[in-house]
């Protein structure tokens, strides 16, 4: 694997992870506590962190498309993957391997 | 070659572009106003849809570019002359050891490489035999395949 699509495919996982964990915090833990505990201070911070990260993690998987050229399902399955909670982790496994299987494999 | 504007993949794409981008930018001024209002957690927001709108676009852009490209398009006129060469296959080590200085042997690595949703190839030339394919693309995964071959231990 070229050394920069291995840098590309390592952004875009360290930015996938952020991404999911952050969203499970703010679904897991600060929304109750904005919405049961009328605590909404958390909720605000978080979300913004996780907008934030979002974008850079947008950016990385870009990065990463323009190298392995992504289709149309692949492309819809990174966007998805910021927005629904543990969707990140297991969209970021499989591409994982997808870019393995391209470039470690001679077929 | 047909435009690549105008097929069924492409519209549909245009269809989303035109729905999306709009969207986008309302649901960022109706942010900017609830932002304005004093919503502080808006201007996050205000900032990131017009970011959407953009990446969209650019998705749009990509994956319109990048048409699928059908195998008939790929496989070079020599080997549709022999289509006995064109197997299909997860191994490509008779490809590559039976292929390399044969044109059945390169068809089939590039229809194996189609298959395989072939990556974006980085060519590695000490000579160049595919100077003269009318296809570039189709060389530089040539002179990958042979990279390969030349750095594999032999079997």
């Amino acid at each position: 694997m070229p050394l920069e699509t291995r840098r590309a495919l390592r952004r875009y996982q360290i930015m996938s992870f952020l991404v999911g964990v952050m969203l499970l915090v703010l679904v897991g833990v600060a929304m109750p506590l904005q919405f049961v505990a009328h605590r909404p201070t958390m909720a605000t911070i978080v979300a913004q962190v996780h907008g934030g990260l979002y974008i850079v993690y947008l950016l990385t998987a870009a990065d990463l498309a323009r190298r392995a050229r992504f289709g149309l399902g692949e492309m819809v399955a990174v966007v998805c993957a910021g927005l629904l909670p543990f969707l990140a982790f297991y969209v970021e496994w499989r591409m994982t391997r997808r870019i393995h299987r391209e470039w470690e494999s001679p077929s | 070659m047909r435009s690549i504007w105008w097929s069924r993949r492409a519209i549909t794409l245009h269809v989303a572009l035109v729905v999306a981008v709009p969207l986008f930018l309302t649901l960022g001024t109706w942010q900017l106003g609830r932002a304005l209002q004093g919503n502080l957690l808006s201007w996050a927001y205000t900032f990131e849809w017009p970011f959407f709108a953009g990446y969209a676009t650019w998705m749009w852009w990509r994956l319109v570019h990048e048409e699928t490209a059908t195998v008939a398009d790929l496989v070079p006129a020599s080997a549709r002359r022999s289509p006995g060469a064109l197997l299909v296959g997860d191994e490509l080590d008779a490809a590559g050891e039976g292929g390399a200085t044969s044109e059945g042997g390169h068809a089939t690595g590039e229809v194996a490489g189609v298959m395989a949703g072939g990556p974006g190839p980085v060519p590695r030339t000490d000579f160049d035999p595919f100077d003269d394919e009318a296809d570039p693309e189709l060389a530089a995964y040539n002179r990958y395949l042979t990279g390969l071959h030349a750095e594999r231990p032999e079997r």
